[in-house]
């Protein structure tokens, strides 16, 4: 027998049980005749007994998890937990169900929903992970103190929006400095954004702070110098002159 | 399989409570008797089921069953066995389930010894339980359920709060709780009282032993409290006035009050409507510490924002059995009946001026408690309101209290006059007066306070032993509520000694050591010897090695520690270490590592401090005594239905 027939018997016990523990009530009722007002008729009573156990089902049903009980759930978390599924393999399918499934139970789970999102980044499905990323930060949940998940957040919104950080996936990555000003991938994000909105001072700025993280022998280390030299090369290029009166 | 079992006993306990909640209380109303007799099976089958759901969280924590939030986030299979089991009530979750689940033993209690009880009475007990652990119930299961699954299932939990990994936190929270509500018994017979119109003093004799075991476990709980944090947080100290102490000490001075007041409408019928209003207060102020605790509002009252559906439903909860009993209160209770005479200097009269002296120092710690909270709330500033403000109101409300606590049991029933009093006091009251007065000077230094407070402790165990004495002599029997009565009132003279001595004549030293050095802490040597690594189940700790020594005599080590825990290294717990006995603790604490093997610890001698754990241990002791009272075992003879009764 699985353990969800298993669980069901068992569920079933108890609430016959609870039906047990009423019925003499009826019992009495029918025996007493007892006619005060709105007790005369023992089929209350009755309702009553079986009342309980249908709701207490489907209350369950609501708020419990009877997907919970199998052992699948185990063997797919180890996969996630792993890391190493493929986006096109039926075990990716199943998480995906499994989490769909855990979030019509728990809506605002921000650790469901952030691994919903990824997973929707991973399968490029950047509308839905931007949309699942910003029910993750919603509220004051931890997601939302965490600089990573708006970096993540603004990457997704970029990517919907055309692969471009203009706009709102910037405000995003500025979250993410606002809570830590020296964070690498925002750092990172920070300096595209700036240079694609033309605005290079700012660009080589951002990576300059960048720089300040990655070590002088790593090839990463060299790019950056470059790219900061062009930011700052095309900065002087597009100061405004400077002594003339300015115009009204 | 197990979590779900538990999930689904849960649900259905909850619609039985609501069961329990509507049923046998229309049958009273209606004079049904069989939905009257529905009230004891309900709330047996309700008090079963949530004691298998209680137990289905613990197996899954013991199980180290990850897939349920709960566990997950407040256990790792690291944790030692205990520990995993009290992590299951160390969790807001679970410590809401544990309040339920404790309610329902206090009603499977009753529901087993409430057959000598009349029907109506029984079912309109049992049925107004119901309906408070139903409310409680579905804040459990619609803000707070313990147990919501997680997925992806983590390999490992998140480990329980370090500070709560101590043998005084795994009991306190079960004893605190069965205190608390244990007062809703009370309530419910009061608040049975006011619907079936019943205002005599019966209704007090049978919530009395239940009162009084309430009382018990509160007691318990707020020492074990007090006991844990002065071994546990480091500081040495034993009351902060801290607002979660300040919750549980408010229904404890009104429990007090109320078991008093139910001693008097018990057996003279006096004061009916007051000892009503303290049963109502009691539990109501057990609800406001729960509110005030569990709410989030004393992080701050912007925390209350965080999860404002357990703040909203908490309050509204609370507003709804409050402010529901208190209008039954005004509609029903005899207010406007006239008072029967009591002479001045009687028994009942100065045990009714004790308890209001207790709810005024209740109220006091009340007003200390919510009034930075209001301001904050209004965002009309921050302030702290601590121990000067409470010391300051509390010590004159308290002191008149503990003198008329050693009058009352003296004088008589109904009152004497006053010749007859003096002529019992006449010479402990300057006895007390001259130990007060000069025992200080044994100790080296003498101040007005501690005067006073030698003074109080001589004069209510001088006072409770002529209680006894003469007692005696009038040929009143050793009856197990006197002798409750006496170690009780002797338990409250021993915490005072202790509180007096420790507040007077601590002696306090922040120390740098080096291997080898020592050092001289209140007459006591001692002596650093260095430091070990040790590695516990999950932690790793420093251990310093500290040698006590007095007279040159050697009183062994000590082994002060700083641990690690993997959950929090970066915050390093103090464990200090205590060398305890009847007279004084030595206790040090280890600070930070100064390099080169010096390190700073902070070592304290408390003269007299076990005193105060040995106090509320007798107070403990006398309320189990004074519960034993054969005539509540008596009363459950079968009670013949009162026609006056049922025609409520």
């Amino acid at each position: 027998m699985s353990s969800q027939w298993m669980f069901y018997g068992l569920a079933g016990a108890m609430a016959v049980l609870v039906a047990g523990l009423l019925l003499p009530f009826v019992w009495r009722r029918m025996r007493s005749g007892e006619a005060a007002a709105g007790w005369r008729n023992w089929t209350s009573a009755t309702a009553l007994v079986v009342a309980v156990p249908g709701l207490a089902f489907g209350l369950y049903g609501v708020h419990g998890d009877p997907g919970a009980v199998g052992v699948e759930r185990s063997a797919l978390s180890e996969l996630v937990l792993r890391g190493d599924m493929d986006a096109e393999s039926q075990a990716w399918v199943q998480v995906y169900a499994e989490l769909e499934h855990h979030l019509t139970r728990q809506p605002a789970d921000p650790r469901a929903l952030m691994l919903k999102a990824r997973l929707d980044m991973r399968a490029q499905r950047f509308g839905l992970a931007a949309a699942t990323f910003e029910k993750a930060v919603a509220g004051k949940s931890k997601a939302a103190n965490d600089p990573s998940v708006w970096v993540e957040y603004a990457e997704a919104r970029g990517m919907a929006q055309g692969r471009t950080l203009a706009g709102a996936p910037l405000q995003l990555v500025h979250k993410a400095l606002a809570l830590d000003p020296n964070h690498f991938q925002a750092l990172d994000l920070a300096g595209s954004g700036a240079w694609e909105m033309g605005e290079f001072g700012q660009a080589a700025q951002y990576w300059s702070r960048l720089l300040q993280q990655i070590p002088a022998d790593q090839p990463r280390h060299a790019e950056l110098l470059q790219a900061i030299a062009r930011a700052q090369q095309r900065a002087r290029l597009t100061l405004p002159a400077t002594g003339g009166p300015s115009k009204p | 399989m197990i979590a779900e079992l538990g999930h689904f006993a849960f649900i259905l306990a909850l619609l039985l409570a609501l069961v329990l909640g509507v049923v046998p209380l229309a049958g009273a109303h209606r004079g049904a008797a069989s939905a009257m007799a529905l009230a004891r099976p309900a709330a047996l089958g309700q008090a079963l089921l949530l004691l298998l759901a209680w137990g289905c969280l613990v197996a899954s924590f013991v199980q180290n069953d990850f897939s349920v939030r709960n566990v997950a986030e407040n256990s790792t299979s690291l944790l030692p066995l205990p520990y995993r089991i009290a992590a299951s009530w160390g969790s807001h979750e679970g410590s809401m389930l544990l309040w339920v689940v404790l309610q329902s033993v206090w009603m499977l209690a009753l529901a087993g010894s409430c057959r000598g009880l009349p029907p109506e009475v029984v079912a309109r007990v049992l049925a107004v339980m119901g309906l408070l652990s139903s409310g409680f119930m579905l804040f459990v299961l619609t803000t707070s359920n313990p147990f919501l699954r997680m997925f992806p299932i983590p390999a490992q939990g998140r480990d329980l709060n370090p500070l709560l990994q101590d043998p005084g936190m795994v009991l306190h929270p079960p004893l605190l709780y069965m205190g608390y509500v244990g007062f809703s018994v009370a309530f419910s017979f009061a608040i049975a009282a006011l619907l079936g119109g019943r205002h005599d003093g019966a209704w007090a004799r049978w919530a009395r032993p239940w009162t009084i075991l309430a009382w018990c476990f509160l007691t318990a709980g707020v020492a074990l409290g007090s006991w844990w944090a002065y071994n546990e947080l480091g500081w040495g100290g034993w009351w902060f006035w801290d607002p979660v102490e300040n919750a549980a000490l408010m229904p404890w001075l009104v429990g007090t009050a109320l078991l008093h007041a139910l001693a008097v409408s018990g057996r003279r019928g006096l004061f009916q409507s007051w000892t009503v209003l303290l049963a109502i207060c009691c539990f109501s102020l057990s609800l406001l510490g729960t509110f005030l605790v569990r709410s989030g509002v004393l992080t701050s009252v912007h925390a209350f924002a965080i999860d404002p559906r357990r703040g909203s439903f908490m309050l509204l909860f609370l507003l709804l059995v409050i402010g529901g009993s208190l209008a039954l209160f005004l509609l029903r209770a005899p207010l406007g009946a006239a008072a029967q005479p009591t002479a001045a200097l009687s028994r009942e009269t100065l045990l009714l001026a004790n308890t209001l002296l207790l709810s005024v120092a209740a109220a006091s710690v009340m007003l200390g408690t919510l009034y930075p909270l209001v301001l904050e709330a209004f965002d009309l500033g921050k302030i702290s309101v601590g121990a000067p403000f409470f010391d300051s109101v509390i010590v004159p409300l308290m002191a008149p209290a503990i003198f008329l606590m050693g009058l009352a049991p003296i004088a008589r029933w109904r009152g004497a006059p006053l010749p007859a009093l003096w002529t019992r006091l006449r010479w402990i009251l300057p006895l007390s007066a001259l130990l007060g007065l000069t025992l200080p000077f044994v100790w080296g230094h003498w101040s007005a306070l501690t005067a006073l407070g030698l003074f109080l402790a001589a004069w209510l165990a001088l006072a409770t032993a002529v209680a006894v004495f003469k007692g005696r002599r009038g040929g009143a029997g050793p009856s197990p509520r006197r002798w409750g009565m006496v170690v009780a009132h002797m338990g409250m003279a021993v915490f005072i000694v202790g509180v007096t001595l420790v507040r007077s004549y601590q002696v306090e030293a922040d120390l740098l050591l080096a291997p080898g050095q020592s050092a001289v802490v209140g007459g006591h040597v001692l002596t650093f010897e260095g430091t070990t690594q040790l590695q516990g189940p999950n932690y790793q700790a420093v251990r310093a090695s500290v040698e006590l020594a007095r007279d040159g005599r050697s009183l062994g080590k000590l082994y002060p520690e700083k641990r690690s825990y993997a959950s929090m290294p970066a915050t390093p717990m103090t464990e200090a270490a205590i060398a305890s006995n009847l007279w004084g603790d030595v206790y040090v604490a280890l600070g930070q590592d100064m390099g080169q093997g010096v390190w700073t610890l902070r070592a304290y001698h408390k003269p007299f401090v076990a005193w105060i754990w040995g106090g509320c241990g007798f107070m403990l002791l006398g309320g189990l005594l004074a519960g034993a009272e054969r005539r509540y075992r008596v009363a459950r003879r079968p009670v013949l239905a009162n026609a006056a009764l049922t025609a409520q």
